[in-house]
C-alpha cells in the first residue's frame, strides 16, 4: 500500500507532541506523551535531539486496532514496513536548534482517526526511537 | 507423544477400531495426523451456513428497556439497564429514578457482602484484594454495560449463555462448591475484552473526553471485562443473537457462589428484570445453557424454572418507552461508552447486524479480491471503512536474533486454514443441536506479541476474538526466554485502595514451585500448562491431599485460604492475570468517572519488546489462563503463538495443536510444536505433590464424521 495525505490543508493548526518541553528518544525506545489533533487536522511532533548527530530521521504509523505498520518517506507517502530496520526509509524533519520537528501528516489517512506514531533518528551510534498515541479530538 | 489410555478410552478405541474395520473409511485412533494428509472427516472445507443478518432496531431497544423497567417497578427495585448489540456497541443506558448509583464490585468484608439486599451473602475475597471490595460511586450503569456485553459475547446461534452461566464456569471448582473438581472451564475469562485491549475497539461517542481511539466498529471493549453476576442475558431475533441486556438493581457486581441452588426473588432481582427485558427477544429454547452440558455438568441459564414463571409483570403489557422516559428515569451518558446528545428517545441507537461491515465482522470472501484463506467459511475483522484489520502478514521480529526464521505470511495463512478445517470438522461441546460444528476464533502472534492474523468461523461467540489473541500471546510470552526478566521489571502499584504487588513476586513463586529454570525459555507453556499454575489449588481443583494437607496454590494464583484475607483468590483477584492489568482497569474506572485520562492502548506494565516494530506491551490485551493455545517453534526455537477460543477448552486445545501440526506437515521448514522434552507436561513441580503440568488435552470422539478417538496422541 502506498498513499499520500492531501497537502492542501495548510490552514489547519499544527500540534506539537505533548504540551511541555520536547521529549527525547532513546536507544531502548521511549514512551512519549499522547497527542490529540483536530479532526482531519495536521500532525507534527517536536523531539529534542540533545545534541545528537542525526544522520536520518524516520516516522512510522500504526492505525489503532490493526496490525498494519506504515513508514513515511521524505515526500509524505506512507508505505508498508516489514519490521526490517535496514529497510526503513528516511523521512523528513526540520531542525530548530536542538529540536527536530517531524512532519507526520497534513491530514490523517482516510478512515484512521487514531494511531500510534513511532519516531526515530539514526546517529553514528545507532537508532534512537520513541512512540506516542495520537487521536482526533472529539468535537 | 504417547499417553497411557484409561480403561474407558481403550473401550472407545476398540469401538473406533471396529467401526473403522467395518466401514473401511480409513479412520483409526491415531490415523488422522500420522502423515501430511488429514484423514477423512477430520478436516472440513465445505461451506456452512452463515448467520442471517439480524439487528436490533431503535424500537426493539426501547421495548427491551420498557419491559425491564416495568418489571423493576413491580419488583420494587429501580435499576440501571444497558442494552448492547452483538459486537458490544452500547445502544442505550437507562437509569431509573431511585436506582443505586454506586457499584460495589464485591463485598467489603471478607466473605460477606455488607450492603444492599444481598447483605450477608458469603463471598471469597476481601476488600483490597484485586477488585474485591472496590466501591465505585456513580458507576452502577458501568456494571450493567459489562453484564450486557457478557450476555451478547458469550452467546451464538448455537448457545445462549448468561452472566449466571459465566459465574458457573469461572470459579475454583466446576461446579462451584464441588470440591475436588477442576476449576471452571473458562477460568479467567472475566479478565478479557479489557478496556486496555489493542483488539477490542473504543468508542467515538466518548462524551468529549478527547480520546477517540480505534475504528468505528466492534468488537468493543467492556469496562470491567466480562461479568459473572446474574442479570446479563443475550437478545435474539429469529434465532440469531443480536445483543444483550444487563441490569444492576442491587448495586452489587458479584457472582453466585452457589450455582446449584435456586436464588430467592430478592436475591435475583437483576436477573428477573433482565429476563422481562428479553421478552420477544428470547433465545431458541433448545440452545439455552440449561440444555448444554460440559464435563458432565449441566449449565445454568437463569434461576427460573422456565422463562417467565417468576416475573411479576406481563412484559407484553409494559408501557411504551415514551411513557417511561422522564417519568421513570432517563437515558444517561457513560463516558467512553454512550452519549446522550438530546436526552430524548432518539438517543437510543439501533444495533449493527453481525456479518455486515458496520459490525466489524464480514465473510473473508466478501473482501475486495477475495479473502486470503482457502477455507470458504472464514470471517475476518474489518475497520469502519470495511478494510481488514488483521490481514495475515509476515512477522517483523527476529526470534533468537535471526530474522530468517520468523513466521512467514504463507505459514500464518496455512495455520489459520488448518485450524478452521479442524474446527468445522469437530463436534462442538457448547452448541445445540448435538453434533453441531465447532465455532471459534483463531489468532497467531509473533514473539513481540504482534498480531499476524485473526480469523474465525462464521458463528463463533464474539468473546473468543479477544480471548484467542490473549491465549496466543500468553503461550508465547510464558515460553519465552525473557519472561522472568520482563515480569521482574514491573513494579507494584497502589491505586484506589487496591494493592498490586510487584510482578517479581510471581517469578519468585514460580521458581520456588517449578525450579530455577521457570520462565527462562527452557519450558514451553501451552495455556493449559500455564493455567495449571494459575489455579488456587495444585493440582487443579484438589483442595487437599488424602492426608488432609491443604494443596498449594499455583504460583501465578492468589492463595485460596490465606490468613490474610486481602491476599485471597477470587474471580476478581486471580493473581498474576489480574495484577498484570489491574491498574488498567482502575485507570479506566477513573476515566469513566471523569477523574483521569483513559487507560492506554495496550495492557500491562510490561515494556514493549521491540518498540520500533510493535510499540505495545507483549501482552497487549492481557493474559488468559484457560486452555486453547500453543507456542509455535521452528526447529526448537520459539517463533510465536497460536490461540483458539469459542468452544470447549478441549476443543480449543485440539484446534490449536492440530492446526499447528498440520501446517508444519504441509509446509515443512521446521515449523511445528515445541520439542517434546521441553513441553510443560514434562514438568513435575517441586511443590506439586508429584503431579505434573499438562500441555494439551483433546476431546474424545472429537469429530462428527470420523471415529478417531484421540488426535492429540500424534503431537
Amino acid at each position: 500500500m502506498r498513499f499520500h495525505s492531501p497537502a492542501l490543508l495548510a490552514f489547519l493548526a499544527l500540534v506539537p507532541a505533548g504540551t511541555g518541553a520536547a521529549e527525547r528518544l532513546s536507544d531502548a525506545g521511549a514512551a512519549l506523551a499522547p497527542v490529540a489533533f483536530a479532526p482531519g487536522g495536521a500532525l507534527e511532533a517536536r523531539i529534542d535531539a540533545g545534541g545528537d548527530e542525526v544522520l536520518a530521521v524516520h516516522a512510522l504509523m500504526r492505525p489503532a486496532s490493526t496490525n498494519q505498520l506504515w513508514m513515511r518517506d521524505r515526500d509524505g507517502f506512507w508505505t508498508e514496513w516489514d519490521g526490517d530496520e535496514a529497510a526503513l526509509l528516511p523521512s523528513a524533519a526540520r531542525r530548530e536548534g536542538d529540536d527536530l520537528v517531524y512532519k507526520i501528516f497534513t491530514a490523517p489517512p482516510a478512515g484512521v482517526n487514531a494511531m500510534t506514531i513511532t519516531l526515530a533518528y539514526r546517529t553514528p551510534g545507532g537508532l534512537k526511537y520513541g512512540w506516542f498515541d495520537a487521536a482526533e479530538r472529539a468535537e | 507423544m504417547i499417553f497411557s489410555l484409561p480403561r474407558y478410552a481403550r473401550i472407545g478405541f476398540a469401538a473406533a477400531l471396529a467401526t473403522a474395520l467395518l466401514t473401511s473409511c480409513g479412520g483409526s485412533e491415531t490415523g488422522s495426523d500420522d502423515g501430511a494428509t488429514a484423514a477423512p472427516g477430520t478436516k472440513f472445507t465445505g461451506l456452512v451456513p452463515f448467520p442471517q443478518l439480524e439487528s436490533l432496531t431503535r424500537a426493539d431497544v426501547q421495548r427491551v428497556i420498557a419491559q425491564a423497567v416495568n418489571e423493576a417497578n413491580a419488583q420494587g427495585a429501580p435499576a440501571a439497564i444497558a442494552v448492547v448489540d452483538r459486537v458490544g456497541n452500547v445502544l442505550a443506558v437507562f437509569q431509573m429514578n431511585g436506582a443505586p448509583a454506586a457499584l460495589a464490585v464485591i463485598g467489603e468484608t471478607a466473605r460477606t457482602i455488607s450492603q444492599g439486599p444481598l447483605s450477608g451473602t458469603e463471598l471469597v475475597g476481601a476488600a483490597g484484594s484485586g477488585l474485591d471490595g472496590l466501591s465505585i460511586g456513580g458507576a452502577a450503569a458501568v456494571g450493567a454495560i459489562a453484564k450486557a456485553v457478557t450476555g451478547a459475547y458469550l452467546s451464538s446461534g448455537g448457545n445462549a449463555f448468561s452472566t449466571r452461566t459465566a459465574g458457573q464456569i469461572v470459579q475454583e471448582n466446576f461446579n462451584p462448591e464441588e470440591t475436588f473438581q477442576p476449576g471452571g472451564p473458562l477460568f479467567g475469562v472475566q479478565f478479557s475484552q479489557l478496556p486496555c485491549s489493542d483488539l477490542s475497539t473504543r468508542f467515538q461517542s466518548d462524551n468529549g473526553a478527547g480520546t477517540v481511539v480505534g475504528s468505528t466498529v466492534g468488537p468493543r471493549r467492556s469496562p470491567l471485562g466480562l461479568a459473572a453476576d446474574p442479570g446479563g442475558l443475550p437478545l435474539y431475533k429469529n434465532g440469531v443473537v443480536v445483543g444483550g441486556v444487563g441490569v444492576i438493581a442491587d448495586g452489587v457486581y458479584g457472582f453466585d457462589l452457589r450455582i446449584t441452588n435456586i436464588d430467592s426473588d430478592t436475591d435475583m432481582q437483576d436477573e428477573l428484570i433482565a429476563l422481562a427485558g428479553t421478552a420477544g427477544f428470547e433465545p431458541p429454547s433448545q440452545i439455552l445453557a440449561s440444555r448444554i452440558t460440559v464435563e458432565g455438568n449441566t449449565l445454568r441459564y437463569t434461576d427460573t424454572v422456565d422463562d417467565t414463571d417468576r416475573l411479576r409483570t406481563n412484559p407484553a403489557a409494559a408501557p411504551g418507552f415514551a411513557a417511561i422516559l422522564g417519568a421513570q428515569g432517563s437515558l444517561v451518558a457513560i463516558t467512553g461508552y454512550y452519549n446522550t446528545p438530546t436526552g430524548a428517545a432518539a438517543d437510543v441507537l439501533p444495533g449493527t447486524a453481525y456479518g455486515a461491515p458496520a459490525s466489524g465482522y464480514v465473510p473473508a470472501t466478501s473482501l475486495p479480491g477475495g479473502g486470503p484463506f482457502q477455507n470458504p467459511n472464514a470471517f475476518v475483522l474489518v475497520n469502519g471503512a470495511g478494510a481488514p484489520r488483521f490481514s495475515p502478514k509476515a512477522a517483523g521480529d527476529a526470534p533468537g536474533g535471526d530474522r530468517a526464521i520468523a513466521l512467514k505470511r504463507r505459514e500464518v495463512v496455512q495455520m489459520i486454514d488448518e485450524a478452521l478445517g479442524v474446527a468445522l470438522a469437530g463436534r462442538a461441546q457448547i452448541r445445540q443441536p448435538l453434533n453441531s460444528r465447532i465455532q471459534v476464533t483463531i489468532s497467531v502472534v509473533d514473539t513481540n506479541g504482534e498480531v499476524l492474523g485473526v480469523a474465525r468461523t462464521p458463528d463463533g461467540p464474539i468473546f473468543g476474538t479477544d480471548v484467542s489473541l490473549q491465549k496466543a500471546r500468553t503461550a508465547m510470552f510464558f515460553s519465552s526466554a525473557s519472561a522472568a526478566r520482563e515480569l521482574n521489571a514491573v513494579p507494584g502499584v497502589n491505586k484506589l485502595g487496591v494493592a498490586i504487588p510487584p510482578l517479581s513476586s510471581y517469578v519468585r513463586a514460580a521458581r520456588q514451585f517449578i525450579g530455577p529454570n521457570a520462565l527462562d525459555g527452557s519450558i514451553a507453556f501451552s495455556d493449559r500448562g500455564n493455567g495449571n499454575l494459575s489455579r488456587p489449588f495444585f493440582p487443579d481443583g484438589v483442595q487437599q491431599t488424602r492426608g488432609g494437607t491443604p494443596s498449594p496454590n499455583g504460583p501465578f494464583s492468589r492463595p485460596f485460604n490465606s490468613p490474610d484475607p486481602t491476599q485471597n483468590w477470587s474471580p476478581f483477584s486471580t493473581g498474576l492475570q489480574f495484577d498484570l492489568i489491574g491498574e488498567n482497569i482502575l485507570d479506566h474506572v477513573l476515566f469513566i468517572l471523569g477523574a483521569g485520562p483513559d487507560t492506554k492502548v495496550g495492557c500491562s506494565g510490561l515494556r514493549p519488546r521491540n518498540g520500533l516494530a510493535f510499540p505495545r506491551p507483549v501482552l497487549a490485551n492481557g493474559a488468559q489462563i484457560f486452555a486453547g493455545s500453543v507456542p509455535i517453534y521452528r526447529n526448537g526455537v520459539l517463533i510465536g503463538g497460536l490461540g483458539v477460543s469459542g468452544d470447549g477448552i478441549d476443543q480449543d486445545d485440539m484446534i490449536s495443536s492440530l492446526g499447528l501440526r498440520r501446517a508444519g506437515l504441509a509446509l515443512g521448514g521446521g515449523l511445528g510444536h515445541a520439542p517434546e522434552n521441553i513441553r510443560s507436561d514434562t514438568v513435575v513441580p517441586a511443590q506439586g505433590n508429584g503431579s505434573r503440568l499438562r500441555y494439551v488435552s483433546c476431546p474424545f470422539r472429537p469429530f462428527i464424521n470420523s471415529a478417531i478417538q484421540n488426535p492429540c496422541r500424534v503431537l
